[in-house]
């Protein structure tokens, strides 16, 4: 068994290193590739090509008023005798308002490319998945090598060990292990046989089968996904509408009062220079956000590629944020997908020993995690049952939904036959008993060493008489239920209390039994996932109520759910119960996450606000979630939920920054506007930033404005920190940062700007 | 969203909408919703445009009657004019209000103190008036006013109607020849 | 003693008002929940005979669409009945020989500024108007227009206290706000007037042959006490006499004006507490404080520059001046009982801001409307902030709500600025501006009385510089036109965010953050002054604040 297990445990290694090379046949893998470098020269290229007016009137209206703006004062520039009321200053001034104009329409343009150039470095590496191979087709049954390229549906391949299935498709005939992992994540290689379906870019690690290809070039599995990822960037969310038109609004507002200064300010004495009063529009307008928002959208999209989920749409992953109720599963969210066995509960007349052994024989066959487990504290302990070579070629006992336990069952005169891997396993244990000095080994008929252990007494008496020996595990009720079917003398009383005390601890009893007598219980518990703990803090920090779904009778789930700190249990649940649980969070108004892989949680999956399908689970239930991890790690819902909090955190700050940048803007262009023209005194008060000239002030201020766009691009791209903590802080230190910080920084800033101009400008 | 990147769509639709909205609100013209407006108006009209005023009117003649005609103080007999409406004074014996420009309705009667005070030696001069006497009756109008005004709620002031009224009537000799009625009647105020 | 009488005006005023606003507060939740309300038998009794005589159906409960229409129905025909009145007061019996009726501009004007709640006055109503006109015309809209504006204000506050039930009946809630609340309120505050000395009499002129020194003086007079408290309690404004509420007949002495500005003040605090009583007691307090703080605000603001004598009545004196107009400018009553021109620099700024904002506390139903738009958008920002989609007790705020909103401000800066300019670039505001006007010139005094000629009109305030001096065709047909775009269309489209709201989901979620409480009033507040200040600040700059140096 051990030795099976070391083999295999190598093999994940291999795979997990070198899987990703070993797909690629035809072309050079990219996924090695190193990063490509942020700024490269399609960005910009890109980016210039998004100054064209026109795409910026149907996707940017901030940008294409500022573009406008340009044009003007380049209009100006070029022929400043146009008007002598509205144009005031020298030539190279309106030249250099221009220049800083277009920088800005171009940062903002540079800042929407380059988070584009990063979701599209994603959809690359997903890409490289599914790449042209060579494939075996079948002509007149004969095999030729075509490109997978010209593969249609109805084609069918022969794929070998070691080669890559070229597209999705049915198995026809033959068997063979699949390594699924580039796909799923799921490490093990997966059994295929006929009528199974198969993963194209996915890889034969055994055997040969025959393939038909049901899917068109370009419809792939894989291309579906390249497809959400790419459209992910485009419609825009409910909340992404909502900014556009507060902004839009902002803008209009702000066009409005400049429109209005225009033709009113030289009324009063003031001199209305163009110039002048575009660059207060344009410092005015919400620009720094007006120019981040797409980029804050796609870089969303971008950032949860990189954990290596899929969403659909980028609503997913905002209504991620809404999130205030996550129902997670026990299993595999909260705990380790398998429980360990950690202890064995003799009954009254037997011993840990007893236990052990018959907990051994009876898990020899049971490949799953817990049996495993089982086998390996038997070992480590050293509870080996005598008999070794008869129980490893026993019967197995499958273990069923309807029995609910599994076993062996063994003649013990019959011959015995091992297989080859069953010999090493013999060897091997043997090995282990005689290092220990345990005995003589198992082998043979001394066994002398086993008579202070009733186990072993009884499998050896029952051996002799040759009688059928039947080691069974299972649920306590189930085991109890046979032996009271069976008559056999039990104490009730005993197993059940001790089964209740394991159940208090949070572990789950088995009970083993040896022909309908229970010897004792095998205490198994759950291993919680590393800092799951920690991990549910953070989310009950941010206001998040976490369920807990589980199988589990209530006792077990309760010690879980306090050791793991959940808020809510839900034990002893149907599959069904998800749904059921959904939907009544929700009618109380609650937003809903949920992790789910099988087909049954796919109802669920599609009614939760949030679902999460993981990519090892089937496809209705990735059908039905609006985002597949292809980790398939549930518990990365957690990582979704703070992503949508932080988009959404992401875009406020940088608004509330832009519309605090203008109370600065205001203080440094209306000085300047109107000091020229006037000697009133109270206005002079006006001027508290003192800048040095009506022309460094404006300058400084539009070159504040264009610059603070690439200064917040990483941020964008990175989104604001988001501490696990209760809204309120979080409300405060953002208003803090963003708020307060978005008044006085420009002030600053300007006044940095203005004196390093003063410089040159003397 | 999509929708809006064209812009003769855009157009084309909010057209299609205002007429839409257009052809609702024709439909919202049905005698069930016109009626009960017009009956509504109609009868809010008789209460609140014609019974109220009126009602109102009938019970301040009865009750205040004084009040209700505009506070018109009597002197001989005869209606000198409103208590709260300032009048034209141009003999220096009198006290005078403030030019009417520099108030905001121009027609109230009531100056400072200090400005009532600053008169007194001009009006002492010219009436022969001394001046303690003037600044004693000065110092009892203001405190009626305040008393008028429950204390706090307005500044002291002094009106000047009722000061010069108060003046005829006690130095009706002084004022006799400003004053073209006869000296034997009393100045009688309304309350 | 100078300071004791402004803390005691200060504290009886907002005791009173605050006070008397708990009492109507209640009152009017009530009203608009449909509970049973003191006295409601009688109430009962008196409103279901008008029901049965106008034909209407209590029950029936209408859309915000069905709801809007039968509003500007409504007051469309009193538009159109006042509008013919003044055309043809002439005409009409009881009316002094040789009074003509208003030119149709004027006319216009008079009839859009009265019926939606403005009260802006290009005539002046003792030498213009007949005795009959004041009453059936003017008296009469009064009720009318801050009646329909509860109404909608009730439907919105409906919005948010039930789901897709209909957002009541306008004509229900327009007769209850009318006979069961405007009506006796005002019946007793016009008693209380008389009897401090304002005038209630069918006789239009009072002529005295001679004066204590001889001359001959006479004075208009007339029904005043019936329109006074009205005017005060519905947020009208609009004067008996052209002087407002400086004319010593409209308000006689230094206590009337304080009472006059608590009539002024009850309902828009009511609104607030209506709504605490309806929606949660934390949230309609938290609006009832952001109100009074930006009122504080305003107050402050006017306090720091001394504000007469010239201009100002001296029986209120400059502190007594500042809280009526405040008060009055604040909830867009628009009386004043000085001359606009005799405020300092500094009030005038206080005054534009209240105009501005709309909302602190602004003007029954509607001022409470405004301040829950800057609820959504604070929210809106607010829920970003913390990164949830932005919601008001526990009802999504939609993209179509923002929209909306956003409308709403962004109509304001459009009905006052674009008019402006309008008005001088063709000259019109040059034309009446008189010696503010020096060459090509104008000065900043000039400039900002025309701009709050429009503010006032947008913001249905009704105070304003020019007076009689605006009856030109253009300034009646601009101001007319601003002053229905300024009343009707905010009106809508916040009705159409009730319609959103009423159609929502509302469960028991605990908010992000609570819509209430210090931390809520002060965002509440900074994002209120903010939006209003960065849209704003140059005008202001350029015209009040360099009144002071000029």
């Amino acid at each position: 068994m051990k030795i099976v297990d070391m083999i295999k445990k190598e093999m994940r290694f291999d795979k997990n290193d070198k899987g990703q090379n070993a797909i690629s046949a035809v072309s050079s893998n990219t996924s090695n590739k190193k990063k490509p470098s942020t700024i490269d020269r399609k960005v910009i290229q890109d980016s210039v090509t998004k100054l064209d007016p026109r795409y910026l009137a149907k996707n940017n209206a901030v940008m294409f008023t500022v573009e406008v703006g340009f044009i003007v004062v380049f209009i100006i520039a070029l022929f400043p005798n146009i008007s002598t009321e509205f144009v005031q200053f020298s030539s190279a001034f309106y030249f250099e308002i221009a220049v800083i104009l277009i920088i800005t329409v171009w940062f903002a343009t540079f800042s929407e490319s380059l988070s584009e150039a990063q979701a599209r470095a994603r959809v690359d590496s997903l890409r490289s998945l599914e790449k042209e191979v060579s494939a075996r087709k079948i002509v007149n049954e004969k095999e030729v090598v075509v490109n997978s390229k010209s593969l249609k549906p109805g084609d069918e391949v022969k794929v070998y060990a070691g080669e890559t299935i070229p597209r999705d498709g049915l198995v026809i005939k033959g068997k063979a292990f699949v390594d699924e992992s580039m796909m799923t994540g799921e490490s093990n290689p997966v059994f295929k046989e006929k009528d199974d379906h198969v993963i194209g870019g996915t890889r034969i690690a055994s055997d040969n089968i025959l393939v038909e290809i049901t899917a068109e070039a370009g419809r792939s599995f894989l291309d579906e996904m390249v497809g959400l990822i790419e459209s992910a960037s485009r419609p825009k969310t409910k909340n992404e509408i909502a900014l556009t038109m507060l902004l839009a609004g902002l803008s209009l507002i702000f066009i409005i009062v400049v429109g209005g200064l225009l033709f009113l300010i030289h009324y009063l004495g003031y001199s209305g220079d163009i110039a002048t009063l575009i660059a207060l529009l344009v410092a005015l307008m919400p620009t720094t956000i007006g120019g981040l928002l797409p980029a804050i959208g796609v870089a969303g999209v971008t950032r949860i590629g990189r954990d290596n989920i899929v969403a659909k749409s980028g609503k997913g992953i905002e209504a991620a944020g809404d999130c205030d109720v996550l129902i997670l599963d026990k299993t595999g969210t909260i705990t380790e997908g398998s429980r360990s066995a950690i202890k064995f509960i003799p009954l009254q007349m037997y011993t840990e020993q007893d236990t052990g052994q018959a907990a051994f024989a009876a898990s020899i066959h049971d490949n799953t995690h817990e049996g495993k487990s089982i086998i390996d504290l038997s070992e480590e302990k050293r509870f080996i049952p005598p008999l070794m070579e008869k129980i490893l070629a026993a019967r197995p006992i499958e273990f069923s939904a309807d029995t609910g336990y599994s076993g062996i069952d063994f003649i013990p005169a019959k011959k015995t036959a091992l297989t080859n891997e069953q010999q090493e396993e013999f060897a091997f244990i043997s090995k282990l008993e005689s290092e220990n000095g345990n005995g003589n080994g198992i082998a043979g008929a001394d066994n002398h060493h086993h008579v202070n252990c009733k186990v072993s007494s009884m499998l050896l008496e029952l051996d002799k008489f040759n009688k059928e020996v039947q080691v069974l595990k299972g649920s306590v009720d189930n085991i109890l239920a046979l032996t009271r079917k069976a008559n056999a003398r039990v104490n009730e009383a005993e197993v059940r209390w001790k089964a209740q005390e394991v159940s208090k601890d949070g572990g789950t009893p088995l009970a083993v039994s040896i022909n309908n007598e229970i010897i004792g219980l095998v205490v198994l518990k759950d291993n919680l996932k590393e800092n799951i703990r920690q991990k549910l803090d953070e989310v009950r920090a941010t206001g998040i109520t976490t369920v807990m779904i589980t199988g589990d009778n209530k006792l077990t789930a309760q010690v879980i759910a306090k050791e793991a700190n959940v808020d809510q249990v839900m034990a002893e649940a149907k599959p069904t119960d998800k749904l059921v649980r959904v939907q009544e969070e929700q009618s109380k108004g609650h937003v809903i996450g949920m992790v789910g892989d099988g087909t049954n949680d796919a109802p669920a999956l599609a009614k939760a606000d949030i679902g999460l399908a993981m990519n090892s689970g089937t496809a209705a239930a990735k059908e039905a979630a609006n985002m597949v991890d292809l980790d398939s790690d549930p518990s990365k819902i957690l990582r979704v939920v703070k992503l949508g909090k932080q988009l959404l955190i992401t875009r406020g700050a940088i608004t509330t920054f832009s519309i605090a940048n203008d109370v600065a803007k205001y203080f440094a262009i209306i000085p300047a506007m109107i000091m020229k023209s006037t000697n009133n005194a109270h206005l002079e008060s006006l001027n508290i930033m003192h800048l040095h000239s009506p022309d460094t002030a404006i300058l400084s201020t539009l070159i504040f404005n264009a610059i603070i766009i690439p200064a917040l691009i990483p941020l964008s791209l990175r989104g604001v920190k988001f501490k696990p903590e209760p809204p309120q802080k979080t409300f405060i230190r953002n208003m803090l940062i963003y708020g307060l910080g978005g008044v006085a920084l420009p002030f600053v800033g300007i006044k940095v700007i203005d004196l390093l101009l003063s410089v040159f400008m003397r | 969203m999509k929708v809006e990147d064209n812009d003769d769509n855009m157009l084309r639709i909010a057209r299609g909408r205002t007429m839409k909205i257009l052809e609702k609100i024709q439909s919202q013209f049905t005698p069930n919703n016109i009626s009960p407006s017009i009956k509504v108006i109609i009868l809010m009209l008789i209460v609140t445009g014609i019974a109220y005023p009126l009602i109102l009117v009938a019970i301040g003649q009865n009750i205040f009657p004084f009040q209700s005609n505009g506070s018109i103080v009597t002197f001989n007999g005869k209606a000198i004019g409103s208590k709260l409406i300032a009048q034209e004074f141009n003999s220096p014996k009198f006290f005078h209000s403030r030019p009417a420009s520099d108030s905001a309705s121009g027609l109230d009667p009531h100056i400072t103190p200090t400005r009532a005070f600053s008169q007194i030696s001009n009006i002492s001069k010219a009436s022969g008036i001394p001046e303690n006497t003037l600044r004693t009756l000065v110092e009892l109008n203001i405190e009626r006013n305040k008393n008028s005004n429950l204390l706090a709620f307005a500044p002291d002031h002094v009106n000047v109607l009722e000061l010069n009224m108060e003046l005829v009537r006690q130095y009706n000799q002084v004022y006799s020849d400003v004053v073209q009625t006869s000296n034997n009647n009393t100045l009688h105020s309304g309350r | 003693m100078t300071c004791v009488d402004p803390i005691v005006q200060t504290s009886v005023l907002f005791g009173g008002s605050i006070g008397m606003a708990i009492i109507f507060g209640l009152y009017i939740a009530r009203m608009i929940s449909y509970e049973m309300r003191p006295l409601e038998k009688p109430l009962a009794r008196v409103e279901k005979g008008f029901f049965r005589l106008v034909g209407i159906d209590v029950n029936r409960q209408m859309t915000w669409k069905e709801y809007l229409f039968a509003l500007v129905f409504t007051d469309g025909i009193v538009m159109v009945f006042i509008f013919i009145i003044f055309l043809i007061q002439g005409m009409l019996p009881t009316a002094t020989p040789g009074l003509k009726g208003l030119s149709i501009d004027l006319a216009f004007n008079t009839a859009a500024s009265f019926i939606t709640n403005t009260d802006l006055q290009h005539y002046a109503g003792d030498q213009q108007l007949s005795i009959l006109t004041q009453m059936i015309a003017i008296t009469f809209v009064m009720f009318v227009a801050p009646a329909s504006a509860m109404a909608a204000g009730f439907a919105f506050i409906r919005a948010f206290i039930r789901k897709n039930f209909g957002l009541g009946n306008f004509y229900v809630d327009f007769t209850r706000n009318i006979l069961t609340l405007l009506l006796p309120v005002s019946f007793v505050s016009s008693l209380f007037l008389i009897y401090m000395g304002v005038p209630q009499t069918l006789n239009s002129s009072v002529t005295i042959d001679k004066t204590l020194e001889g001359h001959n003086q006479s004075f208009t007079i007339g029904p005043v006490g019936s329109l006074e408290s009205i005017k005060m309690l519905g947020h009208n404004g609009g004067g008996f006499f052209g002087a407002n509420s400086a004319h010593p007949f409209e308000n006689p002495n230094g206590f009337t004006n304080i009472y006059e500005t608590f009539l002024i003040l009850i309902i828009p605090l009511a609104f607030p507490i209506a709504y605490a009583k309806l929606v949660g007691r934390g949230r309609g307090i938290a609006i009832l404080i952001a109100m009074l703080i930006g009122f504080g605000i305003m107050f402050a603001i006017a306090l720091t520059a001394q504000s007469g004598p010239k201009g100002l009545e001296t029986r209120f004196g400059s502190f007594g001046t500042l809280l009526f107009t405040i008060s009055s400018i604040a909830t867009n009553t628009g009386a004043t009982n000085s001359l606009l021109g005799g405020l300092s620099p500094n009030a005038v700024i206080s005054l534009f801001l209240g105009m501005f904002v709309q909302a602190i506390p602004g003007a029954a139903g509607v001022g409470m409307m405004t301040m829950i738009v800057y609820v959504l958008l604070t929210l809106f920002i607010v829920g970003l902030m913390v990164g949830k989609t932005p919601e008001y007790m526990s009802m999504k705020i939609s993209p179509k709500d923002i929209k909306l909103a956003v409308f709403i401000f962004l109509l304001h800066p459009t009905l006052i600025l674009i008019p402006t300019v309008t008005a001088f670039t063709t000259g019109n505001a040059q034309g009446v501006l008189g010696r503010e006007v020096q060459g090509q010139k104008i000065t900043p005094f000039g400039y900002t009385q025309a701009l709050y000629e429009y503010t006032s009109a947008a913001a249905n305030n009704g105070s304003d510089y020019l007076g009689t001096s605006a009856n030109t065709p253009f300034w009646n047909w601009s101001t007319g036109l601003v002053m229905l775009l300024g009343r009707f269309v905010p009106l809508g489209l916040m009705l159409g965010i009730a319609g959103s709201f009423t159609a929502k989901d509302r469960k028991e979620v605990i908010e992000p953050i609570k819509t209430e409480g210090p931390l809520f009033i002060s965002v509440l507040v900074i994002m209120t002054f903010l939006l209003t200040a960065l849209t704003f600040f140059p005008f202001i700059i350029i015209g009040p604040f360099s009144m002071l140096g000029s």
